[in-house]
């Protein structure tokens, strides 16, 4: 048998969870070949099911162990690891919950997982230092509505129905779904949440909708006139008033704004 | 000699208060990939004060084709860390773009040595230094062996003039399952090209049809691998030895005073040596 061969069969065996011919290229050595094989497999299973408990702790503590070794191997079923670095494994995990049909008793979670997702990106981002808000003042005032801004790599947005940044914080508590639903933590209300890095932690905020897609515009590449319009929109939509001022002092505050460049 | 211990996220802060006796630490590359992270700023630090060793899971050896994007980690983080061994396993890990993120058993067969010299020379080309190369331990045997591990491993020595690092939890651990002679193994094996020696825990699983002994890398070494530890110094003298813990993490102190247990024997053999 070719090498090719050797690794083709053991890839199905494991892949499919059929060990049927093993004995066929497998040695026994005192233990059933299928047996060693099983071994693997739930090894493979079992770091996989590690890698998503570390990205997703939240979900863990959410859904309770029992449902979330059964998701896992789901996912497992359903997602091909397509990395060599187990950090990459749990990127579909979110769309995964999502499509799964007892996940309507539980709407918020493929969002939390999202949050969560989000959070270990921000982890590893790339750092790029920060510019003041200074730096604005070197740009001609006429030409400020042209300014792009080049956001920190760790910054991500997510944004939900459900209150998510409140479920993501109560989880670690251990406060339970039913506990969440009597205190009001569940019922619908939309939630705005930037994740970034600010030297070795990773911060959660919650924002106000218009700061949040203002925000979400200038990472998109928008120019700071169309992030405005943007934001103006959904501020009409939720009655909240967009502070351009207090908005751009609180991105540079934070390290958001890398850079600035005037758009052509 | 130099001791040693793997660095992984568990200690990542304890290291720094501790300031453990030891002389290098070892991490994944995998894990600092991203060598903009906060993660990865912490190895700079520590790399002030310690020498480091660079152990690879990801690479694929045995793999159709290397995988690409940990070998451009590898090779970034040997230019930026200088790090005094850079190794990966002698096994497969992924077949037709499906990842299994395991360290599975190659055939011991001619063919599986030329592609493992070949992938082996290929990194040794890209990082301009010699890779040392671990065999892993193994939970089955392949029918088509038709070469014994030793001369595999001794073959691709003189082809490629890697170096080996001897894991010797996988020599217990695979003598155990497969009723090998860990000791046949340590005699035959290229003594002058073991470069660095790896010591961890492990257990037995019993099933109803046998038993398997797993290298789990989450407890203290046991007694029966620090006998093969001195059967090691004894054939082949000091080695730079690390102790790896992935699992159930005691305190960082546990492990340092763990792995001063290898400093002490190799201090006792050293002095045999001019007494």
């Amino acid at each position: 048998m070719s090498l090719h061969s050797c690794q083709e069969h053991f890839a199905k065996a494991l892949s499919m969870s059929n060990f049927a011919d093993a004995a066929a290229w497998v040695q026994g050595n005192g233990l059933e070949a299928q047996r060693r094989l099983w071994l693997y497999h739930n090894q493979i299973h079992d770091v996989w099911r590690e890698a998503l408990e570390i990205t997703y702790p939240a979900v863990l503590l959410l859904t309770g162990q029992r449902y979330f070794r059964l998701v896992a191997r789901g996912y497992a079923e359903s997602y091909d690891s397509s990395s060599g670095n187990l950090k990459d494994y749990g990127e579909y995990f979110p769309a995964y919950l999502e499509g799964r049909l007892e996940i309507h008793l539980y709407p918020y979670i493929p969002d939390v997982a999202r949050l969560e997702w989000a959070r270990t990106q921000s982890m590893v981002a790339r750092e790029e230092p920060a510019i003041p808000l200074a730096a604005l003042a070197n740009i001609e005032a006429a030409l400020w509505a042209n300014v792009r801004c080049r956001i920190a790599p760790s910054l991500h947005l997510v944004a939900s129905p459900y209150p998510i940044d409140r479920i993501w914080a109560a989880a670690p508590d251990g406060t339970e779904p039913k506990v969440m639903a009597r205190e009001g933590l569940l019922r619908r209300e939309a939630a705005a949440v930037a994740i970034y890095r600010c030297g070795h932690a990773v911060t959660v905020e919650t924002l106000q909708p218009p700061v949040w897609r203002w925000l979400l515009a200038l990472q998109d590449g928008r120019c700071l006139h169309e992030a405005v319009m943007l934001a103006c929109e959904v501020e009409a939509r939720v009655g909240m008033t967009f502070d351009l001022p207090g908005s751009l002092q609180w991105a540079f505050d934070r390290g958001l704004i890398t850079g600035v460049e005037i758009a052509a | 000699m130099a001791v040693g211990i793997g660095l992984r996220t568990a200690h990542h802060q304890a290291w720094k208060a501790l300031r453990p006796r030891v002389d290098f630490f070892e991490i994944h590359p995998e894990n600092y990939r991203d060598t903009g992270s906060a993660a990865y700023a912490d190895v700079e630090l520590l790399r002030r004060d310690y020498a480091v060793s660079l152990h690879g899971v990801s690479l694929g050896l045995g793999n159709a084709e290397l995988d690409s994007r940990a070998l451009s980690t590898l090779r970034e983080l040997t230019a930026r860390l200088d790090p005094v061994f850079v190794s990966e396993h002698l096994c497969w890990t992924a077949f037709g773009g499906r990842h299994f993120n395991h360290l599975l058993p190659m055939p011991f067969t001619s063919e599986t040595e030329d592609r493992l010299a070949s992938h082996i020379l290929q990194v040794q080309d890209m990082l301009r230094r010699p890779l040392l190369v671990e065999p892993i331990a193994a939970y089955m045997r392949h029918r088509e062996d038709d070469l014994d591990e030793v001369e595999l491993i001794n073959n691709l020595v003189e082809r490629t003039g890697c170096g080996i690092l001897l894991d010797l939890t996988n020599l217990h651990v695979n003598a155990l399952n497969h009723g090998e002679y860990p000791r046949d193994f340590l005699e035959r094996i290229n003594a002058s090209s073991v470069r660095e020696v790896h010591i961890a825990g492990c257990h037995l699983n019993s099933f109803p049809d046998g038993e398997m002994w797993i290298d789990s890398h989450d407890s203290p070494v046991p007694d029966s691998v620090w006998e093969l530890y001195g059967e090691m110094l004894s054939r082949m003298g000091p080695r730079p030895t690390l102790l790896e813990r992935d699992a159930s993490f005691p305190p960082l102190e546990e492990l340092a005073a763990e792995i001063s247990g290898a400093q002490r024997r190799m201090n006792l053999e050293a002095d045999d040596v001019f007494t």
